[in-house]
């Protein structure tokens, strides 16, 4: 490609976007090299900022036809370096996209441009809800909210929950992001703008291409609005905590409370060595000696809840709990789960490098998988810690390791990939709310079979023949393969997080 | 049809290519940033999560990841391990951040953020070229700002105008127009009224009964513009039994000459202001050492680090850091007061980021409000996002600021209240000249003069 042709795109995105939406500067560049997942890295040619809709198909449209390809980026929290641009790509960035257009109280939803924070949505529900009850107190509504709650939900995007299906704490009974999500508007890579919303109130005919965009990682469209489902926010908790001495009892108890036919918000727990970080940041109490946490929280009508409330703690007791404390103080209860969601943030006081691992497996494999992926870590000469929704059966292994140790790198990747592998053959799936990215695209021909793969091959062709849509990431392209190599020394290329080429497993 | 296969259907196959940039070995050799290990650590702390975005006020005014803490750690990261060079548009980020230090009150990793960008800044301070206005600028904070009657001779000739009642007209557009946007800035800061000239505060007279020994600390601009609340502070802690010194020999915090990339000057002042509150003579030592001005109070607390490599003087700045006090934590300890009046009033507080975050006070000035009868406090959206006073960042990113100063606005003209609270003289300054400059009627107030007026009347 010529420097002019190279000029003449810039020029007419700045034609688009204006100069101050469009970053080119190396310099500058050098910020949007990765997301949370910073081993794999790349440089955008540019980065644009456009404010509305129409922007991003005119942005679509001139990119597509100088043939560039195109990432879609919110604020970059996701931890697969699904945001990350390669080969060149230009990243369209929702950041300046973060209008709340409606809420509506009465029909319970929200309509949000995509690049509008998960929390400042609930806030502005809450800010509305307010409004409501000053003006008509004869008829009050509830507290209601954007349910998703990925744990970094301050910081990511609608958009960005939407499309990667993002998950949390919740999730366990109040669903995952494609749940509360009831329509959205995307530009297509022609610039077509689809909007799957037609009506106020009910599902839209046809096929669900709602349910398509979620979870699709910009490869199919670019989200350019959400509509949101509020739901009541719930009002009354139990919040239990539970010590245990051996891990296997934490996941045996959680396995257990859903056999018991109880539904909780959430499970979650945490290892010894988690506690101790945690603790160590944020000074909540938590026993440093322990070997597992386990973290139980009930929703409800207040008074139902303190029968469950017991049947919970009977059950951990059963299986060994040595200490069981529970609260319903609303104060208290925020300093726990912001404690328990700043968890992964707390590694950085101790490890300069680390990376969380994603995998799902059945609830009642829980025990021993726990166990095995220890294992495996210590097979490498690594330790492996673990932090995770024990409630869905969503593990999250943490992978410490030096930068800067080659040999370290690859034993972690190989480590890891035991462990997906080790997921998969139990019944498992390589992710549960991270999604896949650059990060685990080699594993997907692992996961699913080859005529699987040739129909999500197919789905990407149909919405985007030329591959220009977040092309490399999520769906095995024909046209791009990003390896994460790491050199191990600068001439022998090695060390991938994912080899590239698996043979797929029977 | 697997991976494989499509390779072998389409013997081009996929363009491969790494995801992993090469390391270059030669790269810290170009590096224009040296930083000493343990604040190059700061940066290799930053795990990269994102979290500190929406904390950011710069990010969340522009959406650039350039100007939020994450990027702004990258680039200096970049810098200092040679990848980037200091472009013109990278010092631009890096100088629009406010070190509000919002982000380390967001950031799970505890990252030190500040340090980093204060080493980063003295290093580039001394290569960048400089303005006239610049050095007259550099001029008016480490020469007169610092220098409390300094500052009351180069403030008289503006109080007499005041008294004429001429000073509407001396900083019309149109005649301050002449003089460069930093200097017509800290003319329209100027409170409206205050006296000719604001006499010091003396220790008052030592009490019988004191159950605790206060040192004050009055600060420069807040001796000077605001000596009133310092009056307050004294006559509130004296109700509530405390004997309040008030040293001569203390100096400016030397905050704005650290934050300014002058670590030398501030070292030195942190040495006065440590003899001047540690070496009292025969006298008792000091309980505390309190100041209403947030700003001060942070970088006092922080005199430990600032004289890290002076081991003489570490043991004495860690004491004195120990005592360092927020008027409102004292306060809190102390106890609510008996027998307040009503404040019949209508207030919303605002954080200062300095108390907030610099200090991490965030519930003592608000339980103080919560004591006084009759006073209803709406909460402020955002409270917690800078107004854009940032020490002098106001006069040095004059737009930025701005923009930040209308965002706190409106979110103040949301609660309903006309009365905003906070307790640091620089947002103190900032807000109510951005009210004055937009026309909003809007009461500027320190929590420690309604707690005054609730227990010796005067807010009628």
């Amino acid at each position: 490609m010529t420097l002019a042709t190279r000029d003449e795109l810039l020029d007419d995105l700045r034609g688009i976007v204006g100069p101050a939406g469009l970053l080119t500067s190396p310099d500058e560049l050098l910020v949007y090299e990765c997301d949370g997942f910073s081993v794999a890295r790349g440089t955008p040619r540019a980065v644009a900022f456009p404010t509305t809709t129409e922007q991003v198909a005119a942005c679509v449209k001139t990119l597509r036809k100088h043939g560039v390809g195109i990432v879609p980026r919110g604020s970059g929290t996701g931890l697969a370096g699904g945001c990350v641009a390669f080969d060149g790509q230009v990243i369209l960035c929702t950041s300046r996209m973060t209008k709340i257009e409606s809420i509506d109280l009465a029909d319970r939803v929200a309509v949000a441009q995509a690049g509008a924070l998960n929390v400042t949505l609930s806030e502005a529900v809450a800010a509305e809800v307010a409004r409501w009850n000053q003006n008509h107190a004869e008829l009050p509504v509830g507290p209601m909210h954007f349910s998703p709650d990925p744990s970094s939900q301050r910081a990511s995007t609608v958009g960005g929950n939407a499309a990667t299906n993002a998950g949390g704490i919740n999730t366990l009974k109040h669903g995952v992001t494609s749940n509360h999500v009831l329509g959205v508007e995307f530009v297509l890579p022609d610039g077509e703008i689809v909007r799957t919303r037609t009506a106020a109130l009910y599902e839209s005919p046809g096929p669900d291409l709602t349910g398509l965009l979620c979870g699709s990682e910009g490869t199919l469209g670019i989200l350019t609005k959400v509509w949101c489902r509020l739901t009541p926010k719930p009002e009354h908790f139990r919040t239990v905590y539970t010590v245990y001495t051996l891990t296997f009892d934490a996941c045996k108890s959680v396995s257990d409370v859903i056999a018991a036919g109880i539904l909780p918000t959430s499970m979650e727990v945490m290892d010894g060595r988690m506690i101790r970080v945690v603790e160590d940041a944020f000074h909540y109490g938590f026993p440093t000696d322990a070997a597992a946490l386990l973290l139980i929280e009930i929703d409800g009508v207040d008074s139902i809840l303190d029968e469950q409330l017991e049947r919970i703690m009977a059950i951990c007791r059963a299986n060994g709990a040595r200490d069981i404390k529970h609260c319903s103080d609303p104060k208290r209860r925020t300093e726990l789960w912001s404690a328990r969601k700043r968890a992964f943030g707390a590694i950085g006081r101790l490890h300069t490098a680390y990376f969380t691992q994603d995998a799902c497996i059945p609830r009642s494999r829980l025990p021993e998988a726990v166990e095995r992926i220890v294992a495996i870590g210590a097979e490498h000469g690594l330790k492996i810690n673990n932090v995770f929704h024990a409630g869905d059966g969503n593990v999250h292994p943490i992978f410490f390791f030096d930068e800067s140790n080659a040999q370290e790198v690859q034993r972690t990747l190989e480590a890891a990939e035991r462990v997906l592998q080790y997921c998969i053959d139990i019944g498992g799936t390589i992710t549960g709310e991270h999604g896949v990215g650059v990060e685990k695209l080699a594993m997907m021909p692992r996961m699913f079979n080859p005529a699987t793969i040739d129909t999500f091959q197919k789905l990407k062709a149909t919405f985007d023949p030329d591959a220009v849509l977040n092309d490399g990431k999520l769906i095995p392209s024909k046209t791009l393969r990003i390896e994460l190599h790491r050199p191990v020394s600068p001439n022998v290329p090695g060390g991938a997080l994912c080899p590239p080429h698996h043979p797929p497993t029977t | 049809m697997t991976l494989e296969s499509t390779e072998s259907s389409n013997p081009a196959g996929p363009r491969v290519i790494s995801g992993v940039p090469p390391i270059d070995p030669g790269a810290a050799a170009r590096a224009t940033l040296k930083l000493d290990p343990d604040t190059f650590q700061r940066a290799t702390d930053c795990v990269h999560c994102g979290l500190c975005l929406p904390a950011c006020p710069t990010y969340t005014q522009n959406g650039l990841e350039s100007d939020s803490p994450r990027g702004r750690i990258h680039l200096m990261k970049g810098l200092a391990e040679g990848r980037i060079g200091p472009s013109e548009a990278v010092l631009g980020h890096l100088d629009l951040c406010l070190d509000c230090r919002a982000c380390e009150t967001a950031c799970p990793s505890g990252v030190v953020y500040h340090e980093l960008i204060e080493a980063t800044r003295e290093h580039f301070i001394a290569m960048r070229p400089t303005t006239l206005t610049d050095k007259l600028l550099r001029w008016v904070f480490f020469h007169l700002f610092p220098h409390p009657t300094r500052l009351k001779v180069a403030l008289l000739p503006a109080r007499v105008l005041q008294k004429l009642g001429l000073w509407g007209l001396a900083t019309h557009r149109r005649v301050l127009g002449v003089l460069p946007a930093q200097f017509q800035k800290m003319a329209q800061m100027l409170p409206p009224d205050g006296p000719l000239w604001e006499r010091r505060l003396a220790s008052p007279v030592k009490p019988t009964t004191a159950t605790r020994r206060v040192g004050l600390f009055t600060g420069c601009i807040g001796s000077v513009l605001y000596q009133e609340i310092n009056r307050q502070t004294v006559a509130i802690l004296e109700r509530l039994g405390c004997e309040v010194v008030i040293p001569t020999g203390q100096a400016c915090c030397g905050a704005i000459h650290h934050h300014g990339g002058d670590s030398h000057e501030a070292k030195a002042l942190a040495r006065k202001n440590l003899e001047a509150f540690l070496d009292l003579g025969g006298e008792k030592p000091l309980d505390w050492i309190v100041t209403n001005i947030a700003g001060c109070g942070a970088m006092l607390r922080e005199y430990d680090d600032l004289l890290r490599d002076d081991p003489a003087l570490t043991a004495k700045a860690k004491a004195l850091s120990e005592k360092m006090r927020d008027i409102s934590e004292v306060l809190v300890e102390l106890g609510k007061p008996t027998d307040l009046k009503p404040v019949p009033m209508t207030v919303t507080y605002h954080d200062a980021c300095h108390l907030r975050h610099a200090q991490q006070v965030a519930d003592p000035p608000r339980q103080i409000l919560s004591w006084i009868p009759g006073m209803r406090v709406v909460p402020l959206a955002e409270s917690e996002i800078c107004c854009g006073a940032a020490g002098t960042y106001n006069l040095s990113q004059p737009a930025m600021a701005r923009d930040l100063a209308e965002r706190k606005l409106r979110n103040i003209a949301a609660t309903g209240a006309r009365v905003c609270v906070m307790g640091n003289v620089g947002c103190a300054m900032q807000i109510d000249s951005e009210a004055r400059r937009m026309g909003m009627p809007l009461r500027v107030v320190h929590p420690v003069t309604l707690l005054h007026a609730a227990m010796f009347g005067g807010e009628d």
